[in-house]
């Protein structure tokens, strides 16, 4: 047991934080203890051995090599620049076709009366193509919505009562810890 | 006039002015280099590898937040950097002899052999340890760093960083241990 806080004593004192009080402790002990004072040395000399290990420099053209290889780079605002409207541009096409998509979705019934009644630009056939689409298309709307609802409601039955109320409870505290931890470090950072 | 802050620094670079990121080359080129020098163990390496790290710096600037110091960025990508590489490489470190740095000449020939000997053994000693052991000793040790700094660095908790460091200083312990026990039973005290 004492040698146990022996032990602890010599991390302190590696830690270079070791009260007086302890020291002394720590002292009468390994004058005691021969195998903590083997220890002790032990630690001692690793110790010395730390302290004597000189700061490696970089070689001398150091500098201007990696100044050389990004010297043929562009500038880093650059780079997030280029990546940032790449994907802009995808987002944009994305949302665009998603617009329309709804907007033919919502009035598409509209659209094939228009269609089929311009006889003379002889858009009948397209008419057709976009009702038969749309049909498709509600079908499997209407089945992906069935499916949610009839998913969400097995997940609610699941979650229902006591195990809700413990699941976020439980994701609570989760998130507590998370906000504690995070701001921790961020205080001892500054 | 006093000199920019590391963070004064990346925004210049950020708005085109590569020269500021020379200077923080200087600032942290002797920390990259030396922290890797121990993790590789080869200085050719070593400087490739550190080289490596200040290009990945560069091109991710924008993405640093000054929440953490640039040292602690710095030596995070530093570290994963090498980890990766031995990683991919799969190679086993070399002697520890290249390492070494010259000793006062004040010395006897034989003291100087065996104060040699036993930095070189202590070394070894520190390059068998196991990477998780190793690199929060070497940034603790050799470059003074916080529990707090290295817990940042490999993100790991404060604990965990504490534990690793008693661990690792205790198996240094026992190998030095077993060795002095080596010789003397090779002496036959």
């Amino acid at each position: 047991m004492e040698c146990e806080k022996a032990g602890g004593y010599m991390m302190k004192y590696m830690d270079g934080v070791l009260a007086e009080p302890e020291a002394l402790w720590l002292n009468k002990h390994i004058l005691q203890c021969e195998h903590c004072k083997e220890d002790f040395f032990l630690y001692d000399h690793i110790m010395e051995h730390f302290a004597k290990m000189p700061l490696c420099d970089a070689p001398a053209n150091f500098e201007e090599r990696v100044m050389a290889r990004i010297r043929l780079l562009p500038a880093p605002a650059a780079l997030t620049d280029s990546l940032e409207r790449a994907f802009c541009g995808i987002w944009g096409v994305f949302f665009v076709l998603m617009a329309l998509g709804l907007l033919l979705g919502m009035s598409k019934d509209a659209v094939i009366a228009w269609l089929s009644e311009r006889a003379g630009l002889a858009l009948a056939p397209l008419a057709a193509l976009m009702a038969s689409a749309s049909d498709d298309v509600t079908r499997v709307s209407n089945l992906f919505l069935m499916n949610m609802s009839q998913f969400l409601t097995r997940i609610w039955q699941f979650f229902s009562g006591l195990q809700v109320i413990l699941l976020i409870a439980m994701g609570l505290l989760i998130l507590v810890q998370i906000v504690l931890y995070k701001k921790d470090k961020v205080d001892t950072a500054k | 006039m006093s000199p920019l802050t590391d963070y004064e620094l990346i925004q210049s670079c950020l708005q085109g002015n590569q020269d500021s990121f020379a200077e923080l080359i200087a600032r942290y080129k002797n920390l990259v280099y030396s922290v890797i020098l121990r993790m590789v163990n080869d200085r050719e390496e070593a400087n490739d590898l550190a080289q490596d790290v200040f290009l990945k710096l560069y091109k991710n600037l924008d993405k640093y937040y000054p929440d953490y110091k640039f040292s602690t960025w710095t030596i995070r990508i530093a570290t994963n950097h090498v980890i990766d590489y031995r990683r991919r490489k799969k190679q086993e470190t070399v002697s520890m002899e290249e390492v070494e740095y010259e000793l006062g000449t004040d010395d006897s020939p034989e003291n100087a052999y065996i104060r040699q000997e036993q930095k070189q053994e202590l070394n070894q000693m520190l390059v068998d340890l196991p990477d998780m052991y190793k690199i929060p000793i070497v940034l603790y040790h050799e470059q003074d760093l916080s529990y707090q700094e290295i817990a940042d660095i490999i993100h790991e908790p404060l604990s965990k960083v504490k534990n690793r460091i008693f661990r690792g200083r205790r198996m240094l312990k026992e190998s030095l241990l077993n060795l002095r026990k080596k010789e003397q039973a090779g002496y036959g005290v």
